[in-house]
């Protein structure tokens, strides 16, 4: 499912042209894994470790003792998997710090849960619907 | 280019520890002294000349018994084979500046216990705290985690704040920190110190802060054809030339010299502070200046993001009670100095600092004084065309008198200024507080936008600010700080921090951190996140920027963007890596290129070329490219990884050449919907 999972913002620079990719998202390979290994793509409440529930607040501050335990800078030498938990957290908590993000990465959760098992929505229409939407993140939100 | 020198030259028999003496010497010659394992690091001298300094010695020798530090090299790794020296085991603790003639009497020996003023005991248990270096424009200092808090090292002569000079005299080299003699302000002001070497360091001559700077009393020579420029210093009647890195080696030596002698420990690993206008390619000289110097950069800090470190360790002692409990205070950090100006906006809960956007210029107290010389002497230029002595002395009495009225006018409302030029120019004004302000209304407004600019980029409003943080020498300035007080809608600013010493604790306190010194109190329970204070991206068909990582991301960051072919048929494609905010990539610092090739042959516009930015924990940019199969998720061929900026000097020159040469190597934006 890696056509659903976000991946990078920063195409902010981009001037908007008409989309017409309805095709998988490639990932790049070259020491980009971030997450790979995992069998199932984590949410980013599972990332964060809160309820699906949980306030800004709660976020913010899961996101900190997380930043604590998982920022290269906190851990021991040769610790640890280096930048991409945090790179991992950070982009978790980016989008949910954000309440427009957040709403539309609800939005798009309960959409992969309750239609896609189905199979009655299509890859085509996830892609679509991701489309609409554009990026699923916001630059910087803290 | 003592940096390559230091590389090339490296005497084999030298590395096992050989003692090399002037006397018996070659006068070019470098040797390196490392202590091995198998023996303790007893007092072994190195010595080595530069070339550009024919008729001194530079000799590293240790002045104490002490036991090497364990090398961590956790933060940063090494970059470059250069830097590789001085990561590894080697332990240069003290880098001297001796006169063959004047060898035997022992200039600097050290290690005389006695005048050690730091409590023995406190200091046993970090014997290898790395420091805190602040390295300003106009003064520098050091301080170091002690156990209880952070000390600021005092140099002989008592001062915690040292001037950031070199005094190249008839006799040896000395610069600030060691005041073996004060030297008064107008001898440093003759031509023979070279000062201010922060705003000169890894600047080409194209740059209008290298032409800005042709007004001080050494000699700044330009061709104006992106090359480094020339500096030299006034010695014996000659001007002898030196590099940036080479001056600021020397203030770094001397600070580590200093702290050496009072922690009575070999120094070896630092924390710098450095403004956050710094391009990355400015940051790649400091680093060699320290490794010259014998330092290892565990971190280069942006100025304000050090008060930030500091801010929060007082949010974490004030409101102890409340840790963690997600109350959350924003701060804007403002910092002028001499040189350079930084603006940053810090969200800071439960000991962790988010940097939330950094800004910075090249905006000082030295922009300021140069206007009120003017203001003085509005003909200076055409009365003192040359370089000369006549020159430099009628600029010296200028600079004087200019910055005792500065000094002034921040506690009185006007100042009577009477000065007497060596050609018999008289000059009686009195230059009140309104006057100061409109002669430099350039310098206030450009700190105005600045701190809008920073503000809009965090997307807060002024009314979510807790605090308002001023730190830097002309932070003291009532117009300044009114300003950014104004801006920010607040009546005081944030007293908990000292204006002149929060950059170098904040950078004492990282010190500690990365050292892995942990704290009972929970003093040094803090995380700094870091942002980019300039964005990172590539320069795309027409000669347009894209950024690839923008300005103000999280540190660590890694991001990727999807670009394609200018031209049917394209089988190479040229990346040219630049970093800044300018839309035109040409205006922005170029840092690298590379070529990605083995593109398949096919329209243009229709071939994927992936391009990644990968920032590490220790500030390393390291960026990806290559072509990828459409649909697929593997590349076409083997990616290319190239660690930025891989420019050494030259980088200007080098730009309009690359667009000369290499137009029809293009990249093309991909359409916004097909990025990952």
């Amino acid at each position: 499912m890696s056509s659903a999972m976000p991946t990078f913002a920063g195409a902010s620079s981009l001037s908007a042209q008409p989309a017409v990719s309805t095709r998988p998202r490639a990932m790049v390979a070259v020491a980009m894994a971030v997450g790979s290994g995992r069998a199932a793509p984590k949410s980013l409440y599972q990332v964060l470790q809160v309820a699906e529930t949980a306030t800004t607040r709660e976020i913010k501050v899961a996101y900190r003792s997380m930043a604590k335990r998982l920022h290269p800078d906190a851990l021991p030498q040769g610790g640890g998997s280096g930048a991409a938990d945090f790179i991992e957290i950070r982009r978790a908590y980016e989008m949910l710090a954000d309440p427009a993000a957040r709403a539309r990465y609800d939005w798009s959760l309960s959409q992969k849960r309750w239609k896609l098992p189905s199979g009655r929505l299509g890859r085509s229409d996830s892609d679509r619907l991701s489309a609409r939407f554009g990026r699923w993140e916001t630059d910087q939100c803290w | 280019m003592l940096g390559f020198t230091f590389h090339e030259t490296i005497v084999p028999a030298a590395l096992d520890g050989t003692r090399m003496f002037p006397g018996g010497a070659p006068s070019r010659l470098l040797a390196l002294s490392r202590s091995s394992s198998t023996r303790p690091a007893t007092a072994t001298p190195l010595f080595f000349s530069t070339p550009r300094l024919p008729s001194f010695w530079v000799g590293v020798s240790y002045p104490t018994q002490s036991k090497p530090p364990p090398h961590s090299t956790r933060r940063r790794s090494s970059k470059n084979s250069f830097l590789s020296i001085s990561s590894s085991d080697q332990l240069i603790s003290d880098l001297i500046v001796i006169d063959p003639r004047r060898m035997d009497e022992q200039l600097y020996m050290v290690a005389s216990d006695s005048e050690n003023t730091c409590e023995d005991k406190g200091q046993s248990a970090f014997h290898d705290v790395a420091v805190g270096i602040d390295l300003g424009t106009s003064k520098c200092s050091v301080a170091v985690w002690s156990g209880a808090g952070v000390e600021l090292l005092k140099n002989t002569q008592n001062q915690k704040t040292m001037r950031s000079y070199v005094m190249f005299g008839d006799d040896v080299p000395v610069g600030g920190a060691s005041e073996v003699r004060a030297y008064a302000e107008d001898q440093i002001l003759s031509g023979s110190a070279i000062f201010n070497v922060k705003r000169l360091i890894g600047r080409s001559d194209k740059d209008p802060i290298i032409h800005g700077s042709k007004i001080l009393p050494f000699l700044v020579q330009t061709l104006d054809i992106g090359v480094r420029p020339l500096i030299a210093a006034l010695a014996n009647n000659v001007w002898r030339s030196i590099t940036p890195e080479e001056v600021l080696a020397i203030v770094l030596a001397e600070l580590k010299t200093m702290a050496e002698i009072k922690l009575k420990r070999p120094i070896r690993n630092v924390v710098l502070t450095v403004p956050a206008a710094f391009s990355r390619f400015q940051q790649t000289r400091v680093e060699r200046a320290c490794a010259m110097a014998g330092l290892h950069v565990l971190r280069l800090m942006p100025e304000p993001t050090a008060v930030a470190l500091l801010y929060a360790q007082h949010q974490q002692q004030s409101l102890h009670e409340n840790m963690g409990s997600g109350c959350e205070k924003v701060a804007l950090i403002f910092n002028i100095g001499a040189g350079y100006c930084d603006v940053a906006v810090t969200a800071t809960a439960g000991g962790v600092s988010q940097i939330k956007a950094l800004l910075g210029c090249t905006l000082g107290g030295e922009d300021i004084l140069q206007n009120v010389v003017y203001h003085l002497l509005p003909n200076f230029d055409t009365l003192y065309p040359n370089h000369d002595t006549n020159k430099i002395r009628s600029l010296a009495l200028l600079r004087i008198a200019a910055q005792e009225a500065i000094h002034k006018l921040s506690s009185q409302s006007s100042v009577q200024i009477n000065l007497k030029l060596p050609d018999g120019t008289q000059i009686d004004k009195i230059l009140d507080q309104s006057e100061f302000e409109d002669v430099n209304r350039n310098v206030f407004e450009k700190c105005e936008k600045l701190v809008r600019q920073c503000l809009f980029d965090h997307k807060v409003s002024v009314e979510d600010i807790d605090d308002v943080i001023l730190v830097g020498g002309c932070s003291r300035i009532p117009k300044i700080k009114n300003l950014v007080l104004g801006i920010c809608r607040k009546e005081k600013e944030f007293n908990g921090v000292d204006a002149f010493e929060a950059a170098v604790t904040g950078a004492a306190i990282e010190g500690a951190i990365a050292s892995g010194v942990t704290d009972p109190f929970g003093n040094l329970d803090l995380l700094t996140i870091q942002a980019t204070p300039q964005s990172l991206g590539i320069r795309v068909e027409g000669g347009g920027f894209v950024s690839v990582i923008p300005r103000n991301t999280a540190i660590p960051a890694r991001k990727d963007m999807l670009f394609t072919t200018a031209r049917d048929d394209q089988t190479e494609a040229l990346i040219v890596v630049y970093e800044g905010d300018a839309k035109c990539a040409e205006e922005n610092h170029l840092m690298g290129y590379f070529k990605v090739s083995g593109i398949p042959s096919a329209p243009k516009g229709t071939v994927e070329i992936s391009i990644s930015m990968d920032i590490d924990a220790g500030n390393v940019l390291r960026v990806f490219g290559g072509a990828i199969v459409p649909g697929a998720n593997h590349s076409v061929t083997p990616f290319m990884e190239v660690i930025m900026p891989m420019l050494d000097d030259g980088h200007d020159w080098c730009a309009q050449a690359l667009v000369k040469a290499n137009g029809s190597l293009d990249v093309a934006t991909m359409p916004k919907k097909s990025q990952p």
